[in-house]
């Protein structure tokens, strides 16, 4: 749809209440969140509330929702990508929230967590909605990454219809596409008080300087600069120690994968086809060189290429086949297996 | 009728590449490609560059005839076999082309346009090019059978089915080329006529003509074309020149054949006046570097390496005057302002005396360095007609004043030549005179300020409300930077050599556009640098040297750089004189140091 | 071919018309001297349908002119909006312009004053009659002269355009070139030397031909030293070229002129570039109208001189067009 140059915040407050439920104003809903939680809740990042098992988080406050939301309202500039203004209050108001369980969830913020649920209003079906919207963007459910699919691809609330599975994955991928560098917490790496085992990821997204989003060519492009002495380093990672170019590679990759899984739920309205990776390693300017700061450009492209290979079996696509009768796979053999069981019973 | 041409006497002479024979190409071509390996690489290749600096001689050299003459080697023993296809204006860009978007098979039509016109151009090469000796008829039979199951199919199936051009075996190979490029240059006519016909129509027109593309048959016939006898077994490249001036469906069609992935046969080396169109495809994927194709910016490279550039103009100078019977070195033939120069060593000497009182740099040559001529420059600003006094002469100021173009150091020097001789057409020239020199850079300085404003000694800031035109802010834009500069120059500042700036905020699109409009008629060129926060980098907008004689400023040497934010350009813009005047009052505000500047300090 | 110029005073242009008009094309234009001919021929000339051409995006002064010529035609002049960015739009409203007037049911008079088109509105327009014009059909083209260009300035600071904007093919001449020949480049240099010389530059030709307006042909006098000025200019500026002259006044000698520099260079794919009066544009149409090989271009500026680009004269070349002007056909000189 067409935003016109702005985002999807502007578009929102440009929509009259008879387009939401009731012909209330959730426009005004949706501001009361955005300042409750700017006035209440980002700040606890800021104090150090939020360091989590000794991992210095990147910026979760108001700079990384502003990330989320612009990637979002690049994603659905796409033309087939049509939003309607109460799917428009969904999607924000669960970009709003998406972490703020990794700030409230820890003891001593239930009386923020309360007041939270009071800005959201009183009916419960949307706020469970914008909940499980939200927590669709990370982390797994039962162990599995697979958490979209729980949430319906239609659905009608307060006589509205929604798409629960394509605002999921808008929150998910804008979420993905979020990670440069204005989030990384400069200051601390600068002085130095960032954990040695967080250092990584905040090397990773200060080197992630663009992030676009571009719906004509369906590709996401990401535009790396790295340091000659950054690239040289080894930052730990866990147990291990790794190369920043390795970070990169293999968070391009994921990203490729989030992709790929999140482009299901977003088609027809929205299709992107791969990840453009472009890593530009520099040096230091010289007297003697003092515009030549580019030593190496890297590229690649992450996408569904050639044919589909063959090395798949049905039951690697299909995992609940792989126990399919008395524990062996589908398959001839197991289907001659079954078929003697049933005559020996009759 | 009256003709005229310097190229035989006047060893500066400029001339078409494409008219430059083999064996003088590898007489006087100076490799360049340890600055551009990509080019002779197997792979695509965007290669940019303002109209001058090179390029359409790097294909030259590149063609297998020139290839022969520099290696002793036949054709088939070279590593490519390359195909020059100059890319004229309005030779494939006809206006009659827009009636097909939107209404009737844009792509597909314009894409045969395109692949025919390649055709015919691989086929000149053949007979032009090639060299081709067949003392025993070995390739005359292997052509023939090319010619017969490959290229007679090849039409066919692009839907020429009646064609019978027929050749009595033992033909010579330059007779089937001529027939396939006649061939192609029919297919071309006949699109020509069909586009005739549309121009005043509106409505869509069948097209009933035969339609070849890149991967059903330009690719075949290429690939099959490498496996003949003559052919090097590596790639074939087509040398496609000023890509600017294909249309946007023909541009997007090239693209989509450099997203094809089939460099290791044909590689795609595509040169441009930084003017391409654009780099998506047919279906809008964008085609991006390093992974879809290398590319270089002969300005950048250049610039950001000016003893590599000096090194090549040198060399280039040097081959041209022996050619010429003139056996003199470059410096000698250009020498510098004796007076001038002798001043400025003096000014030098007092520096480095000096420099353990009162030294700036890390060692006594580097303040000389820096501040001899800027002090000797604005030791002449007092008087009022003295600062014409400096003079922009001696070789290594005249290819500074080229900017990174090759071309602009010839063009001039060509003038110069032309002007002494036609003093003493008899007289063998061993050098020339200073005064020549500084005459005419100062006359180009002056026809490259012109030659897009208005000569108007009364320019200076524009009333508000005025329409302003693009032009106008982009002579404003230069105007305030070049005097900026110059204001710089004859301060006390550390660095006085600055000819480019940064911005330390976001420059708005108005902003950005004028820059690419300088950019595009070569009063810039653009760049980057690190940010003033240091967290990555930002564009850099270099001032052309060329115009340094036009503001007198010192075009030598290192040059710094200022960062500027957008609000002080949009002003600049609209206010060059306001802007000038106002940088004695507010010069910090102004013009701010980059951050890494005290690492330079008394650095070369 | 049986065509005449008759140079007149503008006074005396009524008589000469000698009889209503069917269809009456101009356009307007910065200049003064796009009003003179209609201004000449006044209410007095019974026009049937006037016919005004301007452009969409255009500086105020077009605007009043517009309003002009309106008032010249007691209102009843049908704008027809050109966009000089967009050929194709330029001649579909020609086109569409000239279909809702034209009765082909009897012989139709059209007299174009070309003025003050531009080179390559007038080229468009020129296509558009050549397919249009039957042989019942009179077609008289009228210009006229300007006393001065750049007024006020000296002839060696003269300048009538800045910058070259684009350069491409004028719609409905896009010649019959093969890829392997050789090209051809001929312009006919006017007032506007950055201009032809950022053509030739740009476009690069292995043949430059430099036309140059005949000392006799001068629509007024003092133009032709400035003319000379400009070609000198140009030439400099090339390695190579050969120079000729045409005729600046007379349609029929410019196209014979130029149809003997396409013939000098043989096998060579001939573009050219009109830059000198509309009366030899005339001409290079007329040659284009006879060899289908021939293409021809235009170098639209950034800048116009618009505040002082002409001061009208006080006369006129009324030029009467035979129908085997617009039809008829040499062999095409291409081989293939």
């Amino acid at each position: 749809m067409d935003l016109r140059g702005k985002n999807l915040v502007d578009w929102l407050r440009k929509q009259p209440n008879d387009k939401f439920p009731g012909g209330k104003s959730y426009v005004h809903r949706y501001d009361s969140v955005e300042e409750f939680l700017t006035r209440e809740v980002h700040p606890l990042v800021a104090t150090g509330a939020a360091l989590v098992d000794g991992i210095f988080l990147n910026d979760h406050g108001p700079g990384h929702i502003a990330t989320v939301i612009q990637r979002a309202s690049d994603l659905v500039a796409a033309k087939a990508c049509v939003l309607s203004p109460y799917e428009g209050y969904l999607l924000l108001a669960a970009i709003q929230v998406h972490d703020v369980g990794n700030i409230l969830g820890r003891k001593g913020h239930e009386k923020q967590h309360g007041q939270l649920e009071e800005y959201l209003g009183n009916e419960t079906i949307e706020k469970r909605m914008i909940s499980r919207i939200a927590e669709a963007h990370g982390g797994t459910v039962n162990g599995d990454k697979d958490t979209i699919v729980r949430l319906e691809q239609n659905d009608t609330i307060l006589g509205k219809p929604v798409r629960p599975r394509l605002l999921a994955a808008l929150v998910r991928f804008a979420d993905e596409l979020a990670d440069d560098r204005t989030r990384a917490a400069r200051f601390a790496v600068e002085h130095g008080v960032v954990p040695q085992n967080s250092l990584i990821f905040h090397k990773y997204s200060e080197a992630l300087h663009s992030v676009i989003v571009d719906i004509k060519g369906k590709a996401i492009d990401l535009h790396f600069e790295i340091s000659d002495a950054d690239a040289k380093l080894r930052f730990q990672k866990d147990a291990k120690q790794v190369y920043l170019l390795d970070e990169i590679t293999e968070r391009t990759l994921k990203m490729h994968r989030e992709r790929v899984y999140c482009t299901r739920f977003m088609r027809p309205e929205i299709t992107l086809d791969s990840v453009n990776a472009k890593i530009t390693v520099y040096v230091a300017p010289t007297p003697a060189a003092p515009y030549a700061a580019e030593l190496k450009k890297i590229g690649y492209r992450l996408e569904d290429r050639g044919y589909p290979g063959s090395g798949y079996g049905v039951c690697d696509m299909c995992p609940e086949l792989k126990v399919w009768h008395n524990g062996a796979p589908l398959s001839g053999d197991a289907l001659v297996a079954l078929l003697e069981e049933n005559r020996r019973e009759t | 009728m009256s003709e005229q041409s310097l190229s035989r006497y006047n060893p500066f002479a400029v001339q078409t590449p494409e008219d430059i024979s083999a064996e003088d190409v590898a007489e006087l071509f100076v490799d360049v490609f340890t600055d551009f390996y990509n080019i002779p690489n197997v792979g695509h290749t965007f290669l940019h560059g303002p109209r001058g600096s090179g390029k359409s001689m790097m294909f030259r050299y590149l063609e297998p005839d020139c290839q022969q003459a520099k290696f002793k080697k036949p054709a088939a023993d070279l590593p490519f076999y390359a195909v020059y296809v100059p890319i004229k204006n309005t030779d494939l860009k006809l206006t009659e082309l827009a009636r097909l978007e939107n209404k009737h098979a844009n792509y597909i039509l314009n894409e045969h346009f395109l692949t025919v016109y390649i055709g015919s151009r691989v086929f000149c090469s053949l007979l032009t090019r090639a060299q081709l000796t067949d003392a025993g008829g070995v390739y005359s039979k292997a052509v023939r059978e090319y010619f017969e199951d490959t290229f007679k199919k090849l039409l066919a199936k692009s839907g020429w089915q009646d064609y019978n051009c027929s050749i009595e075996p033992g033909a010579p190979v330059n007779k089937y080329f001529q027939a396939m490029r006649d061939a192609f240059d029919e297919l071309y006519a006949d699109v020509s006529r069909y586009l005739k016909d549309l121009s005043f129509r509106k409505s869509p027109l069948p097209y009933s003509g035969a339609l070849c593309g890149y991967l059903d048959f330009l690719l075949p016939m290429l690939r099959q074309l490498r496996t003949l006898p003559f052919m090097p077994r590596g790639p074939i490249f087509l040398l496609l020149d000023d890509a600017d001036n294909l249309n946007e469906p023909q541009t997007r069609i090239l693209n989509s054949w450099v997203f094809c992935r089939t460099s290791s046969e044909v590689s795609l080396k595509i040169s441009t006046q930084l003017n391409y169109k654009t780099y998506r495809t047919v279906t809008d994927q964008r085609i991006d570097s390093p992974h879809d194709y290398s590319e270089t910016n002969i300005s950048s490279v250049y610039a950001s390496a000016r003893s590599r550039y000096s090194e090549r103009i040198s060399e280039i100078v040097r081959r041209r005057l022996l050619r010429a019977g003139i056996e003199r070195t470059p410096l000698e033939f250009f020498p510098g302002y004796e007076k001038q120069e002798e001043a400025i060593k003096e000014i030098a000497q007092v520096y480095v005396d000096q420099w353990e009182e009162s030294g700036r740099g890390h060692r006594p040559r580097d303040d000389s360095y820096r501040y001899a001529r800027p002090d000797y420059i604005r030791s002449l600003s007092g008087q009022r007609k003295s600062t014409s006094k400096y003079r922009y002469a001696g070789f290594e100021q005249l290819v500074y004043l080229s900017s990174g173009v090759i071309r602009f150091f010839l063009e001039p020097a060509s003038k110069m030549y032309a002007e002494v001789c036609s003093t003493d057409p008899d007289q063998q020239i061993e050098s020339i005179n200073s005064a020549i020199q500084d005459r005419i850079m100062r006359d180009e300085a002056d026809r490259f300020m012109f030659a897009e404003f208005e000569k108007l000694s009364t320019e200076g800031d524009l009333k508000d409300g005025s329409r302003v035109t693009k032009l106008d802010r982009l002579r404003n834009l230069i105007m305030a930077l070049g005097g900026g500069f110059r204001v710089i120059l004859l301060s006390d500042a550390s660095e006085r050599r600055v000819f480019s700036v940064a911005f330390s905020d976001a420059p708005d699109p108005e902003v950005v556009e004028i820059f690419a409009l300088g950019v595009q008629y070569g009063y810039f060129h653009e760049s980057s640098i690190g940010n003033k926060e240091g967290t990555g980098r930002t564009k850099l907008f270099v001032l052309s040297r060329r115009l340094a004689p036009f503001f007198s400023l010192d075009p030598t040497g290192f040059a710094g750089y200022k960062f500027v934010t957008n609000a002080v350009i949009r002003d600049a813009m609209v206010r060059p004189r306001g802007f000038v005047d106002n940088l004695g009052k507010n010069f910090g505000k102004v013009f701010e140091d980059p951050p890494q500047m005290t690492l330079f300090e008394g650095k070369e | 071919m049986s065509g005449h110029v008759d140079r007149l005073a503008l006074s005396a242009l009524p008589a000469a018309m000698g009889g209503p008009i069917d269809i009456f094309l101009c356009s307007a234009s910065y200049e003064e001297r796009c009003i003179s001919i209609a201004s000449a021929l006044g209410l007095g000339t019974d026009v049937r349908y006037p016919l005004v051409c301007h452009n969409q995006k255009a500086v105020p002064q077009v605007n009043r002119n517009v309003d002009r010529l309106q008032q010249v035609f007691a209102g009843k002049a049908t704008r027809v909006v050109l966009d000089k960015a967009n050929p194709l739009r330029t001649a579909d409203q020609m086109q569409g312009a000239l279909s809702r007037v034209v009765d082909e049911s009897r012989p139709q008079r059209y007299v174009v004053d070309i003025t003050t088109f531009t080179h390559e509105a007038l080229l468009i327009l020129l296509r558009i009659l050549q397919r249009q014009v039957t042989r019942r059909d009179t077609v008289h083209l009228v210009y006229a002269t300007a006393a001065e260009y750049a007024v006020g300035m000296k002839p060696e600071e003269k300048w009538l355009s800045k910058g070259v904007q684009d350069v491409r093919s004028v719609l409905g001449y896009p010649g019959s070139a093969r890829p392997s020949g050789k090209s051809h480049l001929i312009v006919l240099v006017g007032f506007e030397s950055e201009r032809a010389a950022e053509l030739i530059d740009s476009y690069e030709p292995n043949v430059v031909s430099l036309g140059f307006g005949d000392e006799k042909s001068g629509t007024e006098t003092g133009h032709q030293a400035v003319n000379k000025l400009v070609f000198q200019t140009v030439a400099s500026k090339v390695r190579s070229y050969k120079e000729f002259v045409f005729s600046t006044n007379d349609p029929f000698q410019a196209e014979s002129a130029v149809r003997d520099q396409v013939r000098s260079e043989r096998d060579c794919n001939v573009l050219i570039a009109p830059m000198n009066t509309k009366i030899s544009t005339v001409g290079a149409a007329g040659a284009a109208f006879s060899n289908d090989d021939i293409r021809l271009c235009y170098a639209s500026a950034v800048q116009y001189n618009v505040e002082g680009y002409s001061r009208p004269g006080e006369h006129c070349y009324l030029m009467s067009m035979p129908f085997e002007f617009w039809r008829r056909r040499e062999k095409s000189t291409s081989s293939g």
